[in-house]
């Protein structure tokens, strides 16, 4: 039996992550994260966790390199991967948002719309049935609207400070997200009571809490 | 000039050795069962894919246009076009008809993890029985090819499309909400389906049902009993008997163990109407087969009758092999004459072929090869003569033998073969 490899999300959701895995009993280090590490063996409990991007989780586990992942719903919209959903695991809550500037004119031309999450992007305008163009951008996305590079973003928003801060207001709440437990199709059905064992113990917690 | 095409390559020697090998495996599992090889063309009328609902989407195919305008796709799938041939050429023959194929397809995109456009497929087809034990047999030769590759615990998944239908036939849902609840059922989100499930309204018996499906599958000894205690219209109870006894049959073949069930199981190929199946090995992330019952796809040409068939995605399976690194067939071994001058040509060439006469493989040059050249060709003896003498020297060993010539002309071949043993 190999062991189950867990791909987890650099950043916030990994630490969230690592804080429930130990709720329910899975004993992963307490300082794995403080580490520079990427990889961590975990003989005794036949795990493997392994940190990634948090864009690249669902490419780890639909290639099957990882048999499991944490990772937000956001990304998994934008990436939309071939992938079991299995679990809400109710942190790391935020929500999608259109924003922009709070005196947004009807543009005569399109509308531009700045983002994080072109592919997604892409497919909800098309669903409104509205042309848009849109800007991929990497990173501060507030700053777009602010600088005349485009009049909409779509982006996560947690609390709405930023946009706040930023002169920005919500235009339209598009749809809540929060981090998800997602498994490898044919892992899933493999490993099946390795991978159940774990989405129990996990669902555990969750429920109680 | 960059003459590189994405999502196709060459397949160089190695490869192709290993792929000889695994072909000639899957072709005499096949044969032996009496399916009989079929080459059909790589050029198809679109139409022929167009006009069934899901089969292939357009966008995936490669178009060609011919002389006349005519639209024509490079083959996406080997299925569609045996069964144009059954429901054609083959309309008066006596049922079944049974057809194998090892040949390529060609889809602009593809789901699965290797992204080639260009990919190989060995399966087999059934046309004319719609017999239970049609799919027995079938999921029993999948496993039976699978071992004979090596795959090591092969691992068959099966579902049903009768059994998804019926349990959604009875319930009072939308047309909308059923196509929602079914791919939410088949990408096992119990989180969404919860989230859904309260959003809508359905009966309480409904949605234990739903909710009990979203993690149901594994061993069909644990499913099926399961399944059996749900509140099931008796339609889908049926269906569900009809599995039991096919998991049943499958024990008495000591299959069982290579069997897993998910009642949601369903497939990118809209055209399975029945028993769907993919084949996985133990350990290993890649989908490697996929079969089913497609009962309705010939009736497009004129003659609706039961099918069923399955086909292997065979650089899938290279890459698993790659993996365990199975080695399939010893090589034969590899000699190179050295002939020195121009005047001892034909001897070297008489000497060559009676060697490759048993099975050697031999290369005859004028002067020594140099070191690299050996090395890469994996060469294992080198041969040089004088009118007395040969000398047969192991690249393994260093190790030198001679051999008179004389006297000994007639029986040549088989001194030497004794000779390669001395040194090798």
């Amino acid at each position: 039996m190999d062991n189950i490899c867990i791909a987890m999300a650099k950043g916030r959701l990994a630490k969230q992550a690592v804080k429930l895995f130990r709720e329910a009993g899975i004993d992963l280090p307490e300082d794995m994260l403080d580490s520079r590490k990427l990889i961590f063996s975990l003989p005794e409990e036949n795990l493997e966790i392994i940190l990634v991007k948090p864009a690249d989780v669902p490419i780890y586990v639909e290639y099957g390199t990882a048999d499991v992942g944490i990772v937000g719903k956001d990304t998994l919209l934008e990436e939309n991967r071939d992938l079991y959903e299995v679990l809400d695991l109710k942190f790391g809550k935020c929500r999608f948002a259109l924003a922009g500037l709070p005196d947004r004119k009807e543009s005569l031309l399109q509308r531009k719309v700045a983002t994080k999450y072109p592919d997604f992007t892409r497919r909800l305008f098309k669903k409104k049935g509205e042309p848009v163009e849109i800007i991929k951008l990497n990173g501060s996305i507030e700053l777009a609207p602010l600088t005349g590079l485009a009049d909409t973003i779509l982006d996560i928003v947690q609390t709405g400070r930023t946009l706040d801060e930023n002169g920005l207001v919500v235009y339209e709440n598009i749809r809540k997200l929060s981090a998800r437990l997602v498994v490898n199709k044919v892992s899933m059905k493999i490993n099946q009571s390795e991978i159940t064992k774990i989405i129990d113990a996990l669902e555990k917690v969750i429920e109680g809490g | 000039m960059n003459a590189f095409v994405e999502g196709v390559r060459d397949i160089l020697p190695a490869e192709l050795r290993r792929r000889r090998a695994i072909y000639k495996r899957i072709r005499k599992v096949f044969e032996n069962a009496d399916f009989r090889e079929v080459i059909t063309p790589t050029l198809e009328s679109l139409e022929l894919y167009t006009g069934i609902e899901g089969v292939i989407d357009k966008s995936e195919m490669f178009k060609v246009v011919d002389e006349n305008g005519q639209i024509l796709v490079l083959r996406p799938d080997v299925t569609m076009p045996i069964a144009r041939l059954a429901a054609t050429r083959f309309q008066d023959t006596p049922r079944p008809l049974k057809f194998s194929y090892l040949t390529t397809a060609y889809q602009s995109k593809n789901s699965q993890s290797l992204s080639l456009k260009e990919k190989t497929q060995a399966g087999v087809e059934m046309i004319g029985s719609d017999k239970l034990f049609a799919d027995i047999e079938m999921i029993a030769l999948l496993i039976k090819t699978m071992q004979a590759v090596h795959i090591e615990n092969p691992l068959i998944d099966i579902g049903h499309a009768d059994l998804i239908n019926e349990i959604f036939c009875e319930m009072e849902l939308k047309a909308e909400d059923k196509e929602q609840l079914l791919s939410l059922l088949s990408a096992k989100n119990k989180v969404e389906i919860k989230r859904y499930l309260q959003s809508i309204e359905i009966d309480e018996e409904s949605k234990e049902i739903l909710l009990e499906l979203s993690t149901l599958f594994g061993s069909p000894d644990e499913v099926i009993p399961t399944l059996k205690s749900l509140p099931l219209s008796s339609e889908a109870h049926q269906e569900v008997l009809k599995l039991e006894k096919l998991f049943n049959k499958l024990e008495e073949l000591d299959l069982l163990e290579n069997i897993t069930f998910d009642p949601m199981l369903i497939s990118r190929h809209g055209y399975y109407t029945g028993i769907i199946f993919k084949g996985y090995a133990g350990s290993h992330n890649a989908l490697l087969a996929i079969g089913g019952r497609y009962d309705n796809l010939t009736e497009k040409f004129g003659q609706g009758e039961p099918a069923v068939g399955f086909a292997l995605e065979i650089e899938n399976i290279l890459e698993y092999l790659n993996k365990t690194h199975y080695d399939f067939e010893a090589q034969n071994e590899r000699i190179i004459i050295n002939y020195n001058n121009e005047d001892n040509f034909s001897t070297a060439y008489q000497l060559a072929e009676k060697l490759r006469a048993k099975d050697y493989i031999v290369e005859i040059f004028e002067k020594n090869k140099k070191n690299e050249y050996i090395e890469f060709q994996g060469i294992d003896f080198q041969l040089s003569f004088t009118e007395d003498e040969i000398k047969i020297k192991s690249t393994k060993t260093n190790k030198e033998v001679l051999i008179n010539r004389k006297n000994i002309d007639k029986q040549l071949d088989s001194i030497m073969l004794e000779k390669f043993e001395e040194v090798r």
